[in-house]
């Protein structure tokens, strides 16, 4: 059964449409990553979630219930919000221990499972600590404390990671997802970074104004993209017409091949460490990248040199 | 002269600028001749004497009173108006945000000849006094109230009371247990505003006193008609060192500097 379950969910405010008419499956125990530029309405979806403003239209379940008329206090959802919104008149341990007070959890069992909250975040000896006394890196896994805490029967993560630098971020994405699977909890993630979606995620919907484009398994929506903004957004693709070919999927030759082959001239190679880059100029008049491993037995082309643009069938995508 | 140098002249002229004329009052308070000399001739204690007699003490003591209602009515108003006019977008806001900040702008001196004329036509004659200056002295005060209040309300970290919700509390509970802890240093910074306003005032409060039923500013007031006598100094520097005490008071319970100067624990 679903654990979360959208069911034609529709916002406007006035003229606008935030989101425009979602179905969408969360299974029991999935990471589900709604995925889009700003502006897509996947933020506004997980606030229709949460219950923090009612949808124009449709229905909402919880574990089968519909939840679309309860205000969010009744709805049995936990929240990390991107700012973390800590309460910082509280300390950390208080933090977490909020939604137990007003659960009336009693006292025993509240510093109890504050404890094992802390200890599951690896905060534990800092429980004392106000939020303006910890990183924000700490202060994102009191947020996550405080939001498991309760245990929620859906967990929402509204860009989490994007107010940490590049390394705590990276190694946070690999934490949060294996504490999730450790807990087998339902979660909704909302992100822009399609790097975030691909590594943390069961399932990806990838949203474009108030839609849904695509769910599939990060594999789907990378390898096999539903529609030409799927394949824009996630990664980089060479378009020709309907057809799309990812960079590292073509190759340069001195022939044409079997599959989809275009002849051109290279522009520009980029040495990228790993791979590199050769931008083209092909005789349609399309421009179109590949992306080369660097391996010693591979040949080199230079600028001006005249090539093939090749890749093998199984490696061109349809687009609708 | 390095800039820091300068600065440091200014800001030790502005000093003396403020400070000068209260440091000679409290130096004439204790003149020993009976004119306002400075400096002063001798030493002697006696207007301070006369100054904590009851013809004085009785008006500071009516104009504490008064400034506490004040201050406690003012802002026991301005917690839903501030709330109303820094959360919703309703019909006639404009209107109300002008009406609350309109005694702002508007001369006290205004209010308070409309204020008599409004007890007098009503027949409420007999309210004159403590309840008309009451009445006068929340409206005047309420601007300062419901500015800190409304203003402690947009600096509230955005989504804690969206987190508040979602871990389970209503909005009653989410209120006292999140929104107003962290506006409490607002609410205390507009209750003292308003009491040094109430406090301070003598423009409305002329209009509105009764025989035993007058602030010591217009006590004074009406005092300085015989001259500035030694004793007016030592009442001065009583007067001015009241609210002085309060604020400190209250800002070493509260942490009100925190407020003042914007240093707010933000996350």
């Amino acid at each position: 059964m679903s654990e979360l379950k959208l069911a034609g969910i529709e916002k406007r405010y006035g003229q606008s449409v935030a989101v425009a008419g979602i179905d969408l499956d969360v299974r029991d125990g999935e990471f589900m990553t709604l995925l889009g530029p700003s502006g897509c309405g996947k933020t506004t979806t997980l606030g229709l979630i949460a219950g923090f403003f009612p949808p124009s239209a449709g229905e909402i379940y919880v574990k089968g219930k519909p939840v679309a008329g309860l205000p969010p206090f009744r709805r049995d959802i936990g929240v990390v919000f991107q700012d973390y919104a800590l309460f910082p008149h509280m300390t950390a341990a208080e933090n977490v221990a909020f939604g137990l007070r007003m659960r009336k959890v009693s006292a025993a069992e509240t510093s109890q499972r504050v404890r094992e909250a802390l200890e599951l975040v690896q905060l534990s000896g800092l429980g004392e600590r106000r939020p303006l006394e910890l990183s924000g890196g700490q202060r994102q896994r009191v947020a996550l404390a405080r939001a498991l805490v309760i245990r929620p029967a859906v967990l929402l993560l509204d860009e989490p990671l994007s107010n940490l630098d590049l390394k705590l971020r990276e190694e946070m994405r690999v934490e949060i997802a294996s504490l999730q699977r450790r807990l087998g909890i339902t979660t909704v993630f909302v992100t822009h970074d399609q790097g975030e979606a691909l590594v943390m995620s069961d399932r990806v919907a990838v949203m474009n104004a108030g839609r849904i484009e695509q769910v599939g398994t990060p594999a789907d929506i990378y390898e096999r993209p539903a529609t030409r903004f799927v394949a824009e957004f996630i990664g980089r693709m060479n378009f020709f017409g309907t057809i799309a070919i990812r960079p590292e999927r073509a190759r340069l030759a001195s022939s044409a091949g079997d599959g989809f082959s275009r002849r051109g001239t290279v522009k520009q190679v980029l040495y990228l460490g790993a791979t590199l880059e050769y931008h083209l100029n092909l005789e349609s008049g399309e421009r179109a990248i590949v992306e080369a491993p660097n391996d010693a037995h591979a040949p080199r082309y230079a600028a001006g040199d005249a090539v093939w643009f090749t890749a093998p069938r199984e490696s061109c995508y349809e687009l609708k | 002269m390095s800039p820091w140098a300068a600065l440091r002249v200014v800001v030790i002229g502005i000093y003396i600028f403020m400070l000068g004329p209260i440091l000679i009052t409290a130096a004439v308070s204790f003149n020993a001749s009976n004119r306002s000399q400075f400096p002063p001739r001798g030493f002697s204690l006696q207007w301070w004497e006369r100054a904590l007699s009851a013809e004085w003490v009785d008006p500071l003591w009516f104009s504490f009173k008064l400034g506490c209602a004040a201050a406690v009515i003012s802002t026991l108003l301005a917690l839903p108006l501030a709330f109303a006019l820094a959360r919703y977008r309703f019909p006639g806001r404009a209107a109300m945000v002008a009406l609350t900040l309109g005694p702002l702008m508007l001369p006290a001196l205004v209010t308070g000849v409309g204020l008599l004329q409004l007890f007098q036509y009503a027949g409420w004659r007999e309210q004159i006094g403590f309840t008309a200056l009451l009445v006068g002295h929340v409206v005047i005060c309420l601007p300062f109230a419901v500015r800190t209040v409304a203003i402690s309300l947009h600096a509230l970290p955005p989504n804690v009371e969206l987190a508040a919700a979602s871990l389970g509390a209503s909005r009653a509970r989410a209120l006292w247990h999140v929104v107003f802890p962290l506006i409490k240093s607002g609410i205390v910074a507009g209750a003292v505003f308003a009491f040094v306003h109430s406090f301070t005032d003598v423009n409305l409060s002329l209009f509105l006193v009764r025989p035993g039923e007058q602030p010591i500013t217009v006590k004074i007031l009406g005092f300085l008609e015989f001259g500035f006598a030694p004793t007016l100094a030592a009442v001065s520097v009583i007067t001015l060192l009241l609210p002085l005490v309060l604020v400190a008071v209250v800002e070493r319970i509260t942490g009100l500097g925190d407020f003042i100067y914007g240093e707010r624990e933000r996350v």
